[in-house]
């Protein structure tokens, strides 16, 4: 009896490190990119930058004529001020007070503005280069790619696992997809 | 003697040749010809589970399109349109669910939070894609003077958008153009900015023959 139940211990035994050893050893392959060089050297990232850059500076320039406008209206507003009645200068000085509130809720919405148009702009960029990784270890048969990030979930690695270089290449020349047969 | 000969295996060749070559006398001929990613006229890429393709509609097609929608059968009538349509450049942009990444809802409800994002998606897509979209061709920009949503009706998955560019300083401008970058900044799919790259030289010579059955 002892000897049986000896033996089907033994043979699960074998079986689970079996399943164990197959588990690991059926990882082919596993590599890491260094996600912060990955995003910053990605030619969508870069355009994207751009984009963002553009809306911002004309989203200032708004502002500034706003902010100029006022500026401008405070200035005449204490010229007149010594030749305007008290009637007038309370009117004067409610229209100032109106104009400095429609500025600021300009600039806070301005602001939120920039902020969306960002989240959105770096999200699609994200999006592109999480789809093609996906690709990329697909075709060259990587089991895992694993990302680097400030937080450190990848405390060390061999130098050749690291594929930031060739994946920052290949996801270069295909930001400008062309079809093959017209190459 | 031998000179003869050799025109003569010359003219054999040509008319082989012409003969091999592919022939269209259709629009939905012409269809399946520019949707085959092989014959260098569309271009997709795959983001965030949406399968954006730009097909790059040539001349011949615009033409071709026209004709048949007008009833028209006459050769002179298609050679008329071809030479309109050779000074705009036209593309169609279809944006859809990749269903090879099990992705198989309707592109218009793909991660809508709310109806407020339906509305604003639909808004979009019918009146804002201009604004998204751009030519760049030999270092200049264009942005196009028509585009227009097909409604579907709920019949289909994807949308396709069709986009004309105008020539900004002389009448072919475009059509001297070598290279293509259809450029597409997306807001409402969050994939970012796309670049659709065709190698027009290349795309011309693949162009296939038209033949015009007149009545």
């Amino acid at each position: 009896m002892k000897n049986k139940l000896l033996i089907t211990y033994c043979v699960l035994m074998a079986a689970s490190m079996s399943f164990c050893l197959y588990k690991v050893f059926n990882i082919k392959d596993v590599k890491y990119v260094r996600s912060a060089d990955l995003i910053y050297n990605f030619e969508g990232m870069k355009e994207a930058q751009k984009v963002q850059e553009k809306k911002t500076d004309e989203i200032k320039s708004n502002l500034d004529t706003l902010q100029k406008d006022f500026q401008k209206a405070v200035n005449q507003y204490n010229l007149d001020f010594p030749v305007l009645s008290k009637e007038e200068r309370m009117q004067r000085e409610k229209l100032l007070s109106m104009q400095q509130e429609n500025l600021k809720q300009y600039s806070q919405s301005a602001q939120q503005n920039i902020k969306d148009s960002d989240d959105k702009l770096t999200e699609g960029v994200l999006n592109q280069v999480n789809a093609f990784v996906e690709e990329y270890a697909e075709k060259e048969g990587y089991d895992i790619v694993l990302g680097t990030t400030a937080s450190g979930n990848i405390l060390y690695a061999k130098d050749y696992m690291d594929i930031t270089d060739e994946v920052v290449k290949a996801l270069n020349e295909q930001y400008k997809t062309q079809p093959a047969s017209a190459k | 003697m031998i000179r003869i000969i050799k025109n003569s295996l010359l003219i054999i060749c040509a008319f082989t040749f012409i003969a091999c070559g592919k022939k269209i006398n259709t629009v939905e001929e012409f269809n399946t010809f520019i949707s085959n990613p092989d014959n260098g006229f569309k271009v997709s890429r795959s983001v965030n589970n949406v399968l954006v393709s730009v097909i790059y509609t040539p001349p011949e097609y615009v033409a071709l399109k026209e004709m048949e929608s007008n009833g028209f059968t006459e050769k002179p009538k298609y050679d008329s349109l071809l030479n309109l349509s050779k000074s705009y450049s036209s593309f169609v942009m279809i944006l859809g669910p990749d269903e090879s990444k099990d992705n198989k809802d309707d592109i218009m409800y793909k991660d809508l939070k709310n109806f407020k994002e339906y509305v604003e998606r639909a808004l979009t897509l019918n009146f804002d894609l201009e604004s998204k979209v751009n030519l760049m061709a030999d270092k200049m920009s264009y942005a196009p003077v028509l585009s227009s949503l097909e409604n579907t009706y709920g019949l289909s998955k994807d949308r396709k958008v069709n986009f004309v560019f105008a020539p900004i300083n002389k009448k072919d401008e475009l059509e001297k153009v070598k290279k293509f970058d259809f450029v597409y900044s997306d807001e409402s799919f969050d994939i970012g900015i796309l670049h659709f790259e065709f190698d027009k030289n290349a795309i011309e010579n693949n162009i296939p023959r038209i033949e015009i059955k007149t009545k």
